[in-house]
Protein backbone atom coordinates (compact mmCIF):
# COMPACT_ATOMS: atom_id res chain seq x y z
CA UNK A 1 0.00 0.00 0.00
CA UNK A 2 2.85 2.31 0.93
CA UNK A 3 4.53 1.53 -2.35
CA UNK A 4 1.44 2.58 -4.30
CA UNK A 5 1.27 5.90 -2.46
CA UNK A 6 4.96 6.53 -2.98
CA UNK A 7 4.62 5.64 -6.62
CA UNK A 8 1.74 8.07 -7.05
CA UNK A 9 3.93 10.76 -5.42
CA UNK A 10 6.69 9.96 -7.90
CA UNK A 11 4.29 10.07 -10.83
CA UNK A 12 2.98 13.41 -9.59
CA UNK A 13 6.40 14.95 -9.00
CA UNK A 14 8.64 13.12 -11.41
CA UNK A 15 6.60 13.25 -14.58
CA UNK A 16 5.42 16.85 -14.47
CA UNK A 17 8.62 18.13 -15.92
CA UNK A 18 9.10 20.31 -18.94
CA UNK A 19 12.22 18.46 -19.98
CA UNK A 20 10.21 15.74 -21.74
CA UNK A 21 8.78 18.42 -24.02
CA UNK A 22 12.14 20.13 -24.38
CA UNK A 23 13.56 16.93 -25.87
CA UNK A 24 11.10 16.83 -28.78
CA UNK A 25 13.20 19.13 -31.02
CA UNK A 26 16.07 16.64 -30.56
CA UNK A 27 13.80 13.79 -31.65
CA UNK A 28 12.72 15.85 -34.65
CA UNK A 29 16.33 16.62 -35.59
CA UNK A 30 17.09 12.90 -35.43
CA UNK A 31 14.24 12.28 -37.89
CA UNK A 32 15.33 14.92 -40.40
CA UNK A 33 18.04 12.89 -42.24
CA UNK A 34 15.41 10.28 -43.14
CA UNK A 35 12.97 12.82 -44.54
CA UNK A 36 14.31 12.78 -48.11
CA UNK A 37 14.50 8.97 -48.20
CA UNK A 38 10.94 8.70 -46.90
CA UNK A 39 9.70 11.05 -49.61
CA UNK A 40 11.51 9.19 -52.39
CA UNK A 41 11.03 5.58 -51.33
CA UNK A 42 7.59 4.09 -51.98
CA UNK A 43 5.82 2.17 -49.23
CA UNK A 44 7.70 3.68 -46.26
CA UNK A 45 5.98 2.72 -43.02
CA UNK A 46 5.80 4.08 -39.49
CA UNK A 47 8.07 1.27 -38.39
CA UNK A 48 10.69 2.42 -40.93
CA UNK A 49 10.82 5.76 -39.12
CA UNK A 50 11.31 3.97 -35.82
CA UNK A 51 13.97 1.74 -37.40
CA UNK A 52 15.76 4.83 -38.68
CA UNK A 53 15.92 6.27 -35.14
CA UNK A 54 17.17 3.10 -33.46
CA UNK A 55 19.25 1.62 -36.29
CA UNK A 56 22.48 2.66 -34.60
CA UNK A 57 25.58 1.81 -36.58
CA UNK A 58 27.63 -1.10 -37.87
CA UNK A 59 31.31 -1.16 -36.78
CA UNK A 60 33.53 0.55 -37.71
CA UNK A 61 31.55 3.64 -36.77
CA UNK A 62 34.36 6.19 -36.69
CA UNK A 63 33.07 7.99 -39.77
CA UNK A 64 29.39 7.37 -39.18
CA UNK A 65 28.71 8.06 -35.51
CA UNK A 66 24.91 7.85 -35.21
CA UNK A 67 24.37 11.21 -33.55
CA UNK A 68 20.58 11.00 -33.61
CA UNK A 69 20.62 7.60 -31.91
CA UNK A 70 23.11 8.80 -29.30
CA UNK A 71 21.11 11.97 -28.67
CA UNK A 72 17.90 10.00 -28.12
CA UNK A 73 19.45 7.35 -25.87
CA UNK A 74 21.72 9.81 -24.04
CA UNK A 75 18.82 12.24 -23.70
CA UNK A 76 16.87 9.63 -21.76
CA UNK A 77 19.76 9.38 -19.31
CA UNK A 78 19.90 13.13 -18.98
CA UNK A 79 16.15 13.50 -18.45
CA UNK A 80 16.16 10.93 -15.64
CA UNK A 81 19.46 11.90 -14.08
CA UNK A 82 18.60 14.10 -11.13
CA UNK A 83 15.09 13.19 -10.03
CA UNK A 84 16.04 10.77 -7.26
CA UNK A 85 18.59 13.04 -5.62
CA UNK A 86 16.50 16.17 -6.09
CA UNK A 87 13.50 14.51 -4.52
CA UNK A 88 15.67 13.30 -1.66
CA UNK A 89 16.70 16.83 -0.77
CA UNK A 90 13.28 18.42 -1.30
CA UNK A 91 9.66 17.45 -0.64
CA UNK A 92 10.60 13.80 -1.03
CA UNK A 93 12.22 13.87 2.40
CA UNK A 94 8.83 14.54 4.02
CA UNK A 95 7.41 11.71 1.96
CA UNK A 96 10.24 9.38 2.93
CA UNK A 97 9.85 9.81 6.70
CA UNK A 98 6.12 9.30 6.40
CA UNK A 99 6.40 6.12 4.37
CA UNK A 100 8.80 4.74 6.96
CA UNK A 101 10.65 2.41 4.58
CA UNK A 102 13.80 3.14 2.66
CA UNK A 103 13.34 -0.02 0.60
CA UNK A 104 9.87 0.94 -0.60
CA UNK A 105 11.00 4.48 -1.33
CA UNK A 106 13.78 3.24 -3.60
CA UNK A 107 11.54 0.63 -5.24
CA UNK A 108 9.09 3.38 -6.04
CA UNK A 109 11.90 5.32 -7.73
CA UNK A 110 12.72 2.20 -9.79
CA UNK A 111 9.10 1.97 -10.93
CA UNK A 112 9.13 5.67 -11.70
CA UNK A 113 12.22 5.14 -13.85
CA UNK A 114 10.35 2.58 -15.97
CA UNK A 115 7.42 4.95 -16.43
CA UNK A 116 9.64 7.95 -17.10
CA UNK A 117 11.49 6.06 -19.82
CA UNK A 118 8.10 5.00 -21.18
CA UNK A 119 6.93 8.60 -21.39
CA UNK A 120 10.20 9.63 -23.04
CA UNK A 121 10.02 6.74 -25.48
CA UNK A 122 6.39 7.59 -26.27
CA UNK A 123 7.61 11.10 -27.12
CA UNK A 124 10.11 9.65 -29.59
CA UNK A 125 7.40 7.51 -31.18
CA UNK A 126 5.02 10.46 -31.34
CA UNK A 127 7.54 12.58 -33.23
CA UNK A 128 8.21 9.65 -35.57
CA UNK A 129 4.44 9.41 -36.12
CA UNK A 130 4.22 13.09 -37.02
CA UNK A 131 7.04 12.72 -39.56
CA UNK A 132 5.42 9.59 -40.95
CA UNK A 133 2.11 11.41 -41.42
CA UNK A 134 3.77 14.43 -43.01
CA UNK A 135 5.61 12.24 -45.55
CA UNK A 136 2.53 10.17 -46.30
CA UNK A 137 3.92 6.97 -44.75
CA UNK A 138 1.84 3.91 -44.08
CA UNK A 139 0.64 3.12 -40.58
CA UNK A 140 2.20 -0.35 -40.61
CA UNK A 141 4.23 -2.32 -38.07
CA UNK A 142 6.38 -3.95 -40.75
CA UNK A 143 9.57 -2.66 -42.33
CA UNK A 144 10.72 -1.80 -45.84
CA UNK A 145 14.28 -3.10 -46.47
CA UNK A 146 15.08 -0.21 -48.84
CA UNK A 147 14.54 2.24 -45.99
CA UNK A 148 17.63 0.98 -44.16
CA UNK A 149 19.65 -0.09 -47.22
CA UNK A 150 20.48 3.52 -48.12
CA UNK A 151 22.43 3.83 -44.86
CA UNK A 152 23.63 0.23 -44.49
CA UNK A 153 24.26 -1.06 -48.02
CA UNK A 154 26.29 -4.05 -46.81
CA UNK A 155 23.82 -5.27 -44.20
CA UNK A 156 21.30 -7.88 -45.36
CA UNK A 157 18.19 -6.02 -44.28
CA UNK A 158 15.14 -8.14 -44.94
CA UNK A 159 11.42 -7.75 -44.39
CA UNK A 160 10.41 -8.76 -40.86
CA UNK A 161 7.09 -9.71 -39.35
CA UNK A 162 5.24 -7.20 -37.20
CA UNK A 163 6.21 -9.16 -34.08
CA UNK A 164 9.90 -9.11 -35.00
CA UNK A 165 9.71 -5.41 -35.80
CA UNK A 166 8.06 -4.68 -32.45
CA UNK A 167 10.74 -6.71 -30.70
CA UNK A 168 13.77 -4.96 -32.17
CA UNK A 169 12.22 -1.55 -32.87
CA UNK A 170 10.18 -0.95 -29.72
CA UNK A 171 10.72 -3.49 -26.94
CA UNK A 172 14.52 -3.74 -27.05
CA UNK A 173 15.26 -0.01 -27.41
CA UNK A 174 12.84 0.76 -24.57
CA UNK A 175 14.23 -1.98 -22.33
CA UNK A 176 17.81 -0.90 -23.01
CA UNK A 177 16.92 2.72 -22.28
CA UNK A 178 15.21 1.75 -19.02
CA UNK A 179 18.06 -0.54 -17.99
CA UNK A 180 20.78 2.06 -18.59
CA UNK A 181 18.71 4.68 -16.80
CA UNK A 182 18.20 2.33 -13.83
CA UNK A 183 21.93 1.66 -13.66
CA UNK A 184 22.55 5.40 -13.74
CA UNK A 185 20.04 5.99 -10.94
CA UNK A 186 21.74 3.41 -8.74
CA UNK A 187 25.19 4.75 -9.58
CA UNK A 188 23.98 8.16 -8.35
CA UNK A 189 23.84 6.62 -4.87
CA UNK A 190 27.53 5.74 -5.09
CA UNK A 191 29.03 8.69 -6.93
CA UNK A 192 28.27 12.15 -8.24
CA UNK A 193 25.41 12.24 -10.80
CA UNK A 194 27.70 13.61 -13.49
CA UNK A 195 29.96 10.56 -13.12
CA UNK A 196 26.95 8.23 -13.25
CA UNK A 197 25.84 9.92 -16.46
CA UNK A 198 29.31 9.74 -17.98
CA UNK A 199 29.59 6.06 -17.03
CA UNK A 200 26.28 5.09 -18.64
CA UNK A 201 26.63 7.26 -21.73
CA UNK A 202 30.17 5.89 -22.04
CA UNK A 203 28.78 2.34 -22.01
CA UNK A 204 26.37 3.39 -24.74
CA UNK A 205 29.21 4.77 -26.82
CA UNK A 206 31.35 1.67 -26.27
CA UNK A 207 28.47 -0.53 -27.43
CA UNK A 208 28.63 1.23 -30.81
CA UNK A 209 32.25 0.20 -31.30
CA UNK A 210 31.98 -3.46 -30.22
CA UNK A 211 29.70 -5.89 -31.93
CA UNK A 212 28.60 -7.96 -28.92
CA UNK A 213 25.15 -8.51 -27.45
CA UNK A 214 26.27 -8.51 -23.84
CA UNK A 215 27.50 -4.90 -23.86
CA UNK A 216 24.88 -2.63 -22.26
CA UNK A 217 23.41 -0.51 -25.02
CA UNK A 218 23.77 -3.06 -27.80
CA UNK A 219 20.14 -4.10 -27.41
CA UNK A 220 18.98 -0.77 -28.75
CA UNK A 221 21.10 -0.98 -31.92
CA UNK A 222 18.74 -2.84 -34.19
CA UNK A 223 20.99 -3.01 -37.25
CA UNK A 224 23.26 -5.35 -35.23
CA UNK A 225 20.47 -7.81 -34.53
CA UNK A 226 20.82 -11.40 -35.65
CA UNK A 227 17.62 -10.88 -37.65
CA UNK A 228 19.78 -8.79 -40.01
CA UNK A 229 22.77 -11.14 -39.79
CA UNK A 230 24.41 -9.29 -36.88
CA UNK A 231 25.91 -10.57 -33.66
CA UNK A 232 23.25 -9.34 -31.25
CA UNK A 233 20.70 -12.01 -30.36
CA UNK A 234 17.47 -10.31 -29.21
CA UNK A 235 17.06 -12.93 -26.48
CA UNK A 236 20.55 -12.22 -25.13
CA UNK A 237 19.95 -8.47 -25.25
CA UNK A 238 16.69 -8.87 -23.32
CA UNK A 239 18.45 -10.96 -20.69
CA UNK A 240 21.24 -8.39 -20.39
CA UNK A 241 18.70 -5.59 -19.98
CA UNK A 242 16.66 -7.51 -17.41
CA UNK A 243 19.84 -8.40 -15.50
CA UNK A 244 20.85 -4.73 -15.46
CA UNK A 245 17.40 -3.70 -14.25
CA UNK A 246 17.32 -6.32 -11.52
CA UNK A 247 20.92 -5.72 -10.51
CA UNK A 248 20.25 -1.99 -10.20
CA UNK A 249 17.21 -2.57 -8.02
CA UNK A 250 19.08 -4.96 -5.71
CA UNK A 251 22.29 -2.89 -5.48
CA UNK A 252 20.33 0.35 -5.04
CA UNK A 253 18.07 -1.09 -2.34
CA UNK A 254 21.07 -2.38 -0.36
CA UNK A 255 22.97 0.86 -0.77
CA UNK A 256 19.99 3.09 0.05
CA UNK A 257 19.49 1.34 3.41
CA UNK A 258 22.61 3.12 4.65
CA UNK A 259 22.47 6.21 2.49
CA UNK A 260 23.07 9.50 4.32
CA UNK A 261 20.17 11.80 3.51
CA UNK A 262 21.55 15.29 3.63
CA UNK A 263 20.62 18.65 2.17
CA UNK A 264 21.89 19.67 -1.25
CA UNK A 265 24.47 21.93 0.41
CA UNK A 266 25.74 19.23 2.74
CA UNK B 1 8.21 7.92 23.72
CA UNK B 2 11.91 7.86 24.48
CA UNK B 3 14.93 8.52 22.30
CA UNK B 4 18.16 7.02 23.60
CA UNK B 5 21.39 7.91 21.84
CA UNK B 6 24.32 5.78 22.95
CA UNK B 7 27.94 6.67 22.12
CA UNK B 8 26.92 7.87 18.68
CA UNK B 9 29.52 9.31 16.34
CA UNK B 10 29.13 10.19 12.72
CA UNK B 11 31.80 10.70 10.11
CA UNK B 12 30.89 12.10 6.71
CA UNK B 13 33.50 12.33 3.97
CA UNK B 14 36.29 12.09 6.51
CA UNK B 15 34.94 14.77 8.84
CA UNK B 16 33.59 13.74 12.24
CA UNK B 17 30.37 15.73 12.47
CA UNK B 18 29.08 14.10 15.68
CA UNK B 19 31.38 12.89 18.45
CA UNK B 20 30.38 10.36 21.08
CA UNK B 21 26.88 11.70 21.67
CA UNK B 22 24.93 10.31 24.62
CA UNK B 23 21.40 11.57 25.19
CA UNK B 24 18.19 10.36 26.72
CA UNK B 25 15.12 12.33 25.64
CA UNK B 26 11.58 11.62 26.79
CA UNK B 27 8.10 12.63 25.68
CA UNK B 28 6.29 15.68 27.07
CA UNK B 29 9.47 17.76 27.12
CA UNK B 30 10.90 20.49 24.93
CA UNK B 31 14.63 20.11 24.41
CA UNK B 32 16.76 22.87 22.98
CA UNK B 33 19.91 22.47 20.92
CA UNK B 34 22.04 25.54 20.64
CA UNK B 35 25.33 26.17 18.97
CA UNK B 36 26.87 28.13 16.14
CA UNK B 37 26.31 27.32 12.46
CA UNK B 38 28.03 24.10 11.50
CA UNK B 39 28.34 22.85 15.06
CA UNK B 40 26.32 19.68 14.36
CA UNK B 41 22.81 20.63 15.50
CA UNK B 42 21.17 19.70 12.21
CA UNK B 43 23.20 16.49 11.98
CA UNK B 44 21.98 15.50 15.44
CA UNK B 45 18.39 16.10 14.32
CA UNK B 46 19.04 14.03 11.19
CA UNK B 47 20.41 11.26 13.37
CA UNK B 48 17.25 11.25 15.50
CA UNK B 49 15.10 11.31 12.34
CA UNK B 50 16.86 8.26 10.87
CA UNK B 51 18.09 10.25 7.88
CA UNK B 52 21.70 9.44 8.75
CA UNK B 53 23.01 6.35 10.51
CA UNK B 54 25.64 6.62 13.23
CA UNK B 55 29.12 5.44 12.20
CA UNK B 56 29.51 4.07 15.71
CA UNK B 57 27.00 3.81 18.54
CA UNK B 58 23.26 3.53 18.15
CA UNK B 59 19.94 5.33 18.40
CA UNK B 60 17.04 3.58 20.14
CA UNK B 61 13.40 4.56 19.98
CA UNK B 62 11.47 2.97 22.81
CA UNK B 63 14.09 0.22 22.76
CA UNK B 64 14.03 -0.33 18.98
CA UNK B 65 17.23 0.46 17.11
CA UNK B 66 17.01 2.92 14.24
CA UNK B 67 18.53 1.49 11.10
CA UNK B 68 18.03 -2.12 12.22
CA UNK B 69 14.53 -2.56 13.56
CA UNK B 70 13.17 0.71 12.18
CA UNK B 71 14.11 2.83 9.18
CA UNK B 72 12.49 5.95 10.64
CA UNK B 73 10.58 6.84 13.80
CA UNK B 74 7.00 5.70 13.15
CA UNK B 75 5.48 8.97 14.34
CA UNK B 76 7.76 11.82 13.35
CA UNK B 77 7.24 15.41 12.33
CA UNK B 78 10.22 17.44 11.25
CA UNK B 79 11.30 20.72 9.82
CA UNK B 80 14.90 20.61 8.70
CA UNK B 81 16.62 23.53 7.01
CA UNK B 82 14.46 25.12 4.31
CA UNK B 83 11.02 23.62 3.89
CA UNK B 84 10.30 22.25 0.41
CA UNK B 85 6.91 21.47 -1.08
CA UNK B 86 5.39 20.94 -4.49
CA UNK B 87 5.49 24.43 -6.01
CA UNK B 88 2.43 24.07 -8.24
CA UNK B 89 0.02 23.22 -5.39
CA UNK B 90 -1.52 25.32 -2.62
CA UNK B 91 -0.40 24.88 0.97
CA UNK B 92 -3.55 22.94 1.80
CA UNK B 93 -3.16 20.62 -1.19
CA UNK B 94 0.46 19.95 -0.21
CA UNK B 95 -0.55 19.00 3.31
CA UNK B 96 -3.39 16.78 2.11
CA UNK B 97 -1.01 14.94 -0.22
CA UNK B 98 1.40 14.36 2.66
CA UNK B 99 -1.43 13.25 4.94
CA UNK B 100 -2.56 10.68 2.38
CA UNK B 101 0.69 8.74 2.77
CA UNK B 102 -0.12 7.56 6.28
CA UNK B 103 -3.87 8.21 6.22
CA UNK B 104 -3.80 9.07 9.93
CA UNK B 105 -5.39 12.46 9.37
CA UNK B 106 -7.50 14.02 6.66
CA UNK B 107 -8.35 17.34 5.06
CA UNK B 108 -9.91 18.83 8.20
CA UNK B 109 -6.70 18.26 10.20
CA UNK B 110 -4.70 19.76 7.34
CA UNK B 111 -6.87 22.88 7.47
CA UNK B 112 -6.46 23.03 11.25
CA UNK B 113 -2.67 22.70 10.97
CA UNK B 114 -2.63 25.68 8.62
CA UNK B 115 -4.77 27.73 10.99
CA UNK B 116 -2.49 26.75 13.89
CA UNK B 117 0.49 28.36 12.18
CA UNK B 118 -1.40 31.43 10.99
CA UNK B 119 -2.01 30.43 7.37
CA UNK B 120 -5.37 30.64 5.62
CA UNK B 121 -6.57 27.23 4.36
CA UNK B 122 -8.68 29.03 1.72
CA UNK B 123 -5.65 30.81 0.27
CA UNK B 124 -5.59 29.88 -3.46
CA UNK B 125 -1.97 30.91 -3.98
CA UNK B 126 0.37 28.11 -4.95
CA UNK B 127 3.44 27.36 -2.85
CA UNK B 128 5.75 28.99 -5.37
CA UNK B 129 4.04 32.32 -4.67
CA UNK B 130 4.49 32.04 -0.90
CA UNK B 131 6.77 34.46 0.93
CA UNK B 132 9.68 33.04 2.94
CA UNK B 133 7.71 33.42 6.17
CA UNK B 134 4.70 31.60 4.70
CA UNK B 135 6.95 28.78 3.50
CA UNK B 136 8.37 28.46 6.99
CA UNK B 137 4.89 28.38 8.51
CA UNK B 138 3.82 25.70 6.04
CA UNK B 139 6.92 23.69 6.97
CA UNK B 140 5.88 23.81 10.62
CA UNK B 141 2.28 22.95 9.70
CA UNK B 142 3.56 19.85 7.88
CA UNK B 143 5.64 18.89 10.91
CA UNK B 144 2.69 19.06 13.33
CA UNK B 145 0.09 17.81 10.85
CA UNK B 146 -0.18 14.25 12.13
CA UNK B 147 0.30 15.12 15.80
CA UNK B 148 3.58 13.22 15.88
CA UNK B 149 5.12 11.71 18.99
CA UNK B 150 8.49 13.15 17.99
CA UNK B 151 8.80 16.69 16.66
CA UNK B 152 12.18 17.87 15.38
CA UNK B 153 12.44 21.53 14.43
CA UNK B 154 15.53 23.17 13.00
CA UNK B 155 15.52 26.96 13.32
CA UNK B 156 11.70 27.10 13.38
CA UNK B 157 11.55 30.89 13.65
CA UNK B 158 13.62 31.52 10.52
CA UNK B 159 12.04 34.22 8.35
CA UNK B 160 9.26 34.84 10.88
CA UNK B 161 8.40 38.21 12.38
CA UNK B 162 7.92 38.69 16.14
CA UNK B 163 4.21 37.85 16.01
CA UNK B 164 4.91 34.76 13.91
CA UNK B 165 7.62 33.63 16.31
CA UNK B 166 5.29 34.04 19.29
CA UNK B 167 2.60 32.02 17.52
CA UNK B 168 5.05 29.21 16.75
CA UNK B 169 6.37 29.23 20.32
CA UNK B 170 2.84 28.79 21.60
CA UNK B 171 2.21 26.02 19.08
CA UNK B 172 5.35 24.16 20.16
CA UNK B 173 4.29 24.31 23.80
CA UNK B 174 0.92 22.86 22.89
CA UNK B 175 2.66 19.99 21.14
CA UNK B 176 4.65 19.36 24.32
CA UNK B 177 1.47 19.55 26.40
CA UNK B 178 -0.14 16.74 24.44
CA UNK B 179 2.90 14.57 25.19
CA UNK B 180 5.17 15.04 22.18
CA UNK B 181 8.93 14.85 22.49
CA UNK B 182 10.06 18.15 20.97
CA UNK B 183 13.63 19.00 19.98
CA UNK B 184 14.27 22.53 18.77
CA UNK B 185 17.60 23.56 17.29
CA UNK B 186 18.35 27.25 17.14
CA UNK B 187 21.23 29.64 17.27
CA UNK B 188 18.91 32.06 19.10
CA UNK B 189 19.75 31.48 22.76
CA UNK B 190 17.01 33.77 24.09
CA UNK B 191 14.35 31.91 22.10
CA UNK B 192 15.54 28.58 23.49
CA UNK B 193 15.74 29.93 27.07
CA UNK B 194 12.07 30.94 26.83
CA UNK B 195 10.91 27.72 25.26
CA UNK B 196 13.00 24.72 26.25
CA UNK B 197 12.99 22.82 29.53
CA UNK B 198 16.43 21.34 28.88
CA UNK B 199 19.06 22.94 26.71
CA UNK B 200 22.08 21.19 25.21
CA UNK B 201 24.98 22.98 23.63
CA UNK B 202 26.47 21.50 20.49
CA UNK B 203 30.08 22.42 19.78
CA UNK B 204 32.08 20.83 16.97
CA UNK B 205 29.92 17.72 17.10
CA UNK B 206 30.05 17.30 20.88
CA UNK B 207 26.89 17.66 22.94
CA UNK B 208 26.93 18.96 26.52
CA UNK B 209 24.26 20.18 28.89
Amino acid sequence: MNLLKLFSHDLRCGLRRKRYLLMTPIFALACVPFFGIAMETPGITWMDWVFHLFAGAVPPVVDHLPLGFLAIMGGALLVNLDYLLNDLTASGQQVLIRCGSRREWFLSKCLWNLVSCGVYFAGVLLVATVFCLVTGGEAALTNTPAALNWKFPFTPVRPLSAGQCLLIGIILPYLTMAALSAVQMTLCLFCKPVLAFLGCSGALLVSLYFNAGWIPGSGAILIRTSLFGGAVEPGTAILVDLALLLGSVVAGTIRFRKQNILSAEE
Amino acid sequence: MEILIENASKTIRGAEVLKDVNLRLTGGTIYGLRGPNGSGKTMLLRLMAGLIRPTTGRVLLDGKELGKELDFPPSLGMLLENPAFLPEYTGLRNLILLAQIQNRVGASEARQALLDVGLDPKDRRTYRKYSLGMKQRLGIAAAILEKPEILLLDEPTNALDAAGSALIEDRIRRERDRGALVVVASHDGAFLERLAEEIYTVTEGRVAK
